[in-house]
């Protein structure tokens, strides 16, 4: 595996001229700093970045850098998007190429105990699904083949179509691994008290 | 899904990486990303779309390439992934469960209904069985007798050394005992907080909330012996301030050597000149 470059970090002064940049009020500039986080970091996981929290502060320093300099800046959020563009181009050309060694379909070599662990942390987390999200969930990965997609079609007839039950199925599913990972971050004795 | 939004099939090229980097259609769907929070979730589907057909193995080649070349690069993917498998075997494992209970008792009779064949093999596997159980039975039977006795012996010595064992542990319990004292000298005599130590009692740990004095950078603390004004014990403590601005003082005293009876300790500011004392009493009760 190549070394990965050491992780760049915004200084504490450059983010707080950041912040004041976004907004003289602390908590609206909060508010806006995780909305331009959250939508640059999606922007460069969709473009197939492995280091999206890296990027987004080289993003936030070449901006800062802007600002410093008197860079008359209307819409932040568009200014942040065109600046991470350009980062991603500078990333790309860093990019090496990918090595084909590697088996993403088999499961993983994790032992027996923590399979069993994870999926009992799963079954606790759909067990806490409300009851229609629980259903549809089960009955969309439920069959194979042909089966499954009729199940699916008329899973979908009670949600409004196929593509508003992908986009239901894909908030179920945000829903349960952000549950797994709190299960499974939980001491060991909290978690068999629940189970 | 909204009429300006890029079809699926468009956004599964964009993620897929098939969208040429800084084309019209590439930087259209990253700005509708950027700007709306509906699509992205559409996006995020997509993605998981994708990932749902690899494992499946539904995916034609190119696509597959892309993914293991480019798609999954990303670790938030690849954990995606690992959730989505993990997803799966969940769900397959309920399905297999409910076939068992779902199956009709016809189904259930025809499964289990064996041929001739099957039924004398069965009644003679028995049989053999059956014999094979007895004489490993009297074999067992005739070493357990002459074990017992050893056995015996062992529960003997294991039950002295469990008392042994629970001797100790008791000794070993409990070696801090926790005092909290909020009330200066209760001159009344009762309400007076008390500790019960024993031999295996070696620290009391103390708290003490300063109630109706003024601050100081530290306190000294000294623990007087019962009737007397002697202290026995000493030592100079910085004060816990809550944002509250209450004051309080958190001690370990030794417990070795202490007797039953009312002991009192002394608070003061840790200045050259102590402006004032506290006196708080606590009883110490021994227990054998």
């Amino acid at each position: 595996m190549a070394p990965r470059a050491v992780r760049r970090i915004v200084s504490p002064e450059g983010f707080g001229r950041f912040l004041r940049w976004l907004s003289s009020d602390n908590e609206q500039a909060v508010r806006e700093y995780q909305l331009i986080r959250r939508r640059l970091v999606s922007f460069f996981i969709h473009r197939g970045c492995t280091n999206s929290d890296e990027l987004f502060d080289e993003t936030v320093d070449i901006v800062i850098g802007k600002i410093d300099a008197g860079t008359e800046i209307v819409t932040p959020l568009a200014y942040c998007y065109g600046v991470a563009r350009n980062v991603l181009r500078t990333s790309a050309r860093r990019r090496k190429p990918v090595s084909l060694d590697r088996d993403f379909v088999s499961p993983q070599a994790s032992d027996t105990e923590t399979r069993e662990q994870e999926l009992q942390c799963l079954e606790s987390c759909v067990t806490r699904l409300p009851a229609d999200d629980r259903r549809i969930v089960t009955s969309y990965h439920e069959g194979r083949g042909r089966e499954k997609i009729e199940a699916r079609k008329a899973l979908a007839e009670g949600v409004g179509g196929l593509n508003a039950l992908r986009v239901r199925v894909c908030r179920i599913h945000k829903v349960l691994r952000l549950c797994m990972i709190d299960c499974l971050n939980r001491p060991a004795k909290a978690k068999s008290l629940e189970v | 899904m909204k009429d300006s939004f890029p079809d699926r099939e468009m956004v599964r090229q964009y993620l897929l990486g098939e969208v040429v980097d800084d084309s019209e259609a590439e930087m259209k769907i990253s700005e509708q990303i950027l700007s709306d929070d509906d699509l992205s979730v559409v996006v995020d589907s997509v993605e998981d779309e994708i990932i749902e057909e690899y494992l499946e193995g539904a995916l034609p080649e190119s696509e597959r390439k892309a993914v293991d070349e480019y798609f999954l690069e990303v670790p938030e993917r690849q954990q995606k992934l690992r959730f989505m498998r993990l997803l799966q075997t969940y769900i397959d494992g309920r399905e297999k469960v409910a076939e068992m209970s779902i199956a009709t008792p016809a189904e259930r009779q025809k499964e289990r209904k064996p041929s001739t064949f099957t039924w004398r093999l069965w009644v003679y596997g028995q049989a053999a069985a059956l014999v094979a159980l007895c004489i490993a039975g009297a074999i067992y039977v005739s070493r357990s007798h002459n074990r017992q006795t050893l056995l015996e012996a062992d529960l003997t010595s294991e039950r002295n050394r469990s008392e042994q064992l629970a001797q100790v542990v008791t000794e070993l319990q409990a070696p801090v005992v926790s005092l909290t004292l909020a009330e200066e000298r209760v001159r009344s005599g009762t309400g007076i907080r008390h500790i019960d130590i024993n031999s295996a009692t070696e620290r009391i740990s103390l708290e003490i909330a300063l109630m109706g004095h003024p601050k100081a950078l530290s306190y000294n603390v000294q623990l007087n012996a019962p009737q007397s004004r002697e202290p026995i014990w000493a030592a100079s403590v910085l004060p816990l301030v809550s944002t509250a601005g209450d004051v309080r003082l958190k001690l370990e005293l030794p417990a070795r050597g202490l007797k039953a009876g009312v002991y009192t300790l002394v608070v003061s500011p840790g200045t050259a000149r102590p402006g004032w004392h506290g006196y708080y009493d606590f009883e110490v009760r021994t227990e054998k």
